[in-house]
């Protein structure tokens, strides 16, 4: 039975989790609590009842990184694109652009368990990568004919990708500020709201901003969210294969796939991510 | 999976055109607008013919990295305007050229789009889709500012060539520019060079695509068919380009040694920087493609040849990121939300409070922050009240007036008399202050207590033949007080 100082200590620990860009090395309460989590069991297990109270779950107790708390689907603590990001139709973009930070940062997945690997991104490279997959798509539905209308009464039938390259990257104003609209300047905020929640370090200001990663961010997308969503993909029935294209076992969609696209020179054992 | 499901075949076949008769609409429709700023008095300007010249400006300044900046293309716009109204000034042309770069922009709409509603039968049943094009698309340049390159749909249809192939329609522009200068038709000529170079820059287009891609991914390029195809293909198409311009300049140059007309040097000359810029496009392109090989070989290095993982994560790039591209919006957003509520910490929810509701919707909006600082706050000046009409203006209407008598004097006399007066004195608004005043009589007689008189305008039904004013003529008479009680009656108004 643990007394009410144990109990005090749990709910100073979870605070500092709530404190994104808190980090053990810069408490000594801290890296305290952190450390008698890793040697006491009782007190870790009491953690994670503590958190389960709050619809959270304790991905991991980390000396780098301190606490790191994962959302459940229940809890009120998730956020949504929509709390920092106001225009609707800027949403879909800036939700693509986490994802996007992810896999620069990550580029190879082997990154993902170098615990040394500190990830370097950049908004302009963001915007290059999504808009290099966006062309590749574009010349595949070309390739195989594809209209690229949008159901006129349906406009969220359009693919994702169209969606993204409809916006420009950046745009004139009349007074060289960046436009608000432009993909850069979303991937911007989008960018500098991860920073203001200790996922990302500003950098500099090179290429539209430059932002390193995180050790809190590496576990978070590491043992939560690239499992989750490639478990919520695989529900829709799209399946990827570490190193092979899309194959969508949706009936209908066989045409989004042409044939005969993946015979790389690349020697077969090609390595995902390379 | 829309984009699978409309591509069942199409029953009606007319969506191609439409579409292309909807990339030339927002140029035609430059015309159509036109006559909407009136105020701007640019009626003479022949839009169409400027839009075009943008386009082609940006084509042919865009090349193998970079695009055209916006100053050029105002630049470039202008001067044809400048062509087109002699007699305005600079300013005035380039405010055209800003207002048709703008409008092709689509400055002002979110997505900077135009689009155009077609229908399509796929297995008969009728159903309309949107169609969304850019004629010029905004990208970073070097520096991070905005450069304009021109959209695919465009250049389709600029130079008319929708589902021609681009080397084979390389060949028929080079016989026609030898055939043309071999004629000595120079004009045409000139013409025939900038087509071609064109077509040059498209090739040099899809090249750089593949090779950018390539440098992203290496698995998207396949090295048999994309990069070994093309590389060949180029080298050839280079080949006969370089071949093809030195016969022509060749040919040119005999000509203007034999040629006997004034115009032709000029003529010639342009000529000849056009084809020397076509050469220095070439050996652009040709540096590109002999990098190709040794650029794939290096990416091949750098992407491929890394050791494997020690456990197996998820690859963002291949295994979300790409097939989340090719979902519909309506799929994607809620599960790339979830990705973010994952991906993110937990943060602390706003609960809504009800005296804090209250409170913030007392508070006023707060001032904008440093990052609209750009914005000037206007000082207004003293500005003196300057009356529209002089002192002198009012005592000559005043001496005008007392020629009312009781037989009444009727207000078309008044302004002869007052337009004589004011020819005399070269006063221009005299005419207007005498009819606001018979007009403010007509409604409220002004009684003179010095004489016990009251100064009336009255209306009986004459219509005033004036060249400025319409309405009713008037009979301004002076009669004693309390004579025409008739006038708060009748409350037809004479039209000033």
């Amino acid at each position: 039975m643990s007394d009410v100082n144990d109990m005090a200590a749990v709910n100073r620990l979870l605070a500092f989790g709530f404190q994104p860009g808190l980090t053990p090395r810069r408490n000594a309460e801290y890296a305290a609590l952190v450390g008698r989590c890793r040697t006491d069991p009782a007190f870790a297990q009491l953690l994670h009842a503590a958190a389960r109270g709050f619809d959270l779950s304790v991905i991991t107790v980390d000396s780098r990184a301190g606490l790191v708390l994962g959302t459940t689907a229940e809890t009120q603590f998730a956020v949504s694109v929509a709390d920092h990001i106001s225009k609707p139709a800027d949403r879909p973009i800036a939700a693509l652009a986490h994802l996007a930070i992810v896999a620069l940062a990550y580029y190879r997945p082997e990154d993902l368990d170098d615990e040394a690997h500190v990830g370097r991104v950049t908004v302009r490279h963001v915007d290059a990568m999504v808009e290099q997959a966006a062309k590749e798509l574009e010349r595949r539905a070309a390739e195989a004919d594809v209209d690229d209308g949008v159901p006129v009464d349906h406009p969220d039938l359009i693919r994702l990708w169209r969606y993204y390259q409809r916006r420009n990257p950046v745009a004139s104003t009349g007074d060289d500020r960046a436009h608000s609209k432009s993909r850069h300047a979303i991937i911007k905020r989008v960018a500098e709201y991860l920073a203001d929640n200790g996922m990302l370090r500003r950098a500099g200001r090179e290429n539209g901003g430059t932002y390193t990663t995180t050790a809190r961010y590496q576990i978070q997308v590491r043992e939560l969210a690239g499992q989750r969503m490639l478990g919520e993909l695989a529900a829709l029935g799209i399946t990827v294969g570490p190193d092979s294209e899309p194959s969508f076992s949706s009936p209908g969609s066989a045409s989004a796939d042409p044939p005969g696209t993946a015979a790389s020179p690349s020697p077969p054992s090609a390595e995902p991510g390379a | 999976m829309t984009d699978a499901r409309v591509g069942g075949r199409d029953t009606l076949g007319l969506a191609p055109r439409v579409k292309a008769l909807a990339v030339a609409d927002p140029v035609l429709d430059l015309e159509r607008r036109k006559p909407l700023l009136t105020m701007r008095g640019w009626a003479g300007y022949q839009m169409e013919e400027l839009a075009l010249t943008a386009i082609d400006t940006v084509t042919l300044k865009m090349d193998f990295e970079d695009g055209a900046r916006h100053e050029d293309v105002v630049e470039a716009v202008a001067r044809v305007a400048g062509l087109q109204m002699p007699d305005r000034n600079n300013e005035e042309h380039a405010e055209v050229a800003r207002w048709i770069l703008d409008s092709l922009l689509n400055v002002g709409t979110v997505d900077r789009d135009f689009s155009h509603v077609y229908g399509m039968a796929p297995e008969g049943a009728y159903a309309s889709h949107r169609f969304s094009f850019k004629l010029l698309r905004e990208v970073a340049g070097h520096d991070g500012r905005p450069r304009l390159r021109v959209s695919n749909e465009a250049i389709a249809v600029l130079v008319g060539a929708v589902d021609i192939d681009i080397a084979s329609e390389q060949v028929a522009a080079d016989a026609k520019l030898e055939a043309l200068i071999r004629r000595g038709r120079l004009t045409d000529a000139y013409r025939a060079a900038e087509l071609a170079l064109r077509r040059t820059v498209q090739y040099a287009e899809y090249i750089r695509t593949r090779l950018e891609g390539m440098r992203r991914d290496i698995r998207s390029v396949d090295w048999i068919r994309d990069v070994q195809g093309m590389q060949t293909e180029a080298l050839e198409h280079i080949e006969d380009r370089i071949n093809a311009e030195s016969t022509i300049k060749d040919n040119l140059v005999r000509m203007m040694e034999n040629s006997t007309e004034d115009a032709t040097p000029a003529q010639a000359a342009e000529l000849i920087e056009i084809l020397e810029e076509c050469l220095r496009r070439h050996a652009a392109l040709q540096a590109n493609l002999q990098e190709a090989g040794e650029r794939f070989r290096a990416e091949q290095e750098r992407q491929t040849f890394v050791p494997p993982p020690s456990r197996s994560y998820v690859d963002f790039k291949h295994q979300l990121l790409q097939p989340t591209l090719e979902l519909p919006v309506r799929q994607a957003y809620p599960l790339l939300d979830g990705f973010v509520a994952a991906a993110t910490p937990p943060r602390r929810p706003a609960i809504v409070y009800l005296p804090d509701l209250i409170a913030g919707l007392m508070t006023l909006p707060a001032e904008r922050d440093g990052d609209d600082g750009l914005i000037v706050e206007p000082e207004f000046g003293d500005a003196e009240d300057v009356s529209a009409f002089s002192d002198e203006q009012y005592t000559a209407v005043t001496s005008l007036l007392t020629r009312a008598d009781a037989d009444g004097i009727r207000l078309s006399a008044l302004l002869k008399l007052a337009r004589r007066h004011t020819a005399n004195d070269g006063r221009g608004k005299l005419d207007h202050l005498l009819a606001l005043q018979v007009l403010g009589l007509f409604g409220a007689p002004r009684y003179d207590p010095e004489h016990g008189t009251t100064l009336a305008a009255l209306e009986d039904g004459n219509e005033l033949d004036d060249e400025l004013f319409a309405g009713n003529d008037l009979l301004v008479l002076r009669g004693p007080a309390a004579v025409n009680p008739s006038i708060e009656k009748d409350t037809k108004e004479a039209v000033v």
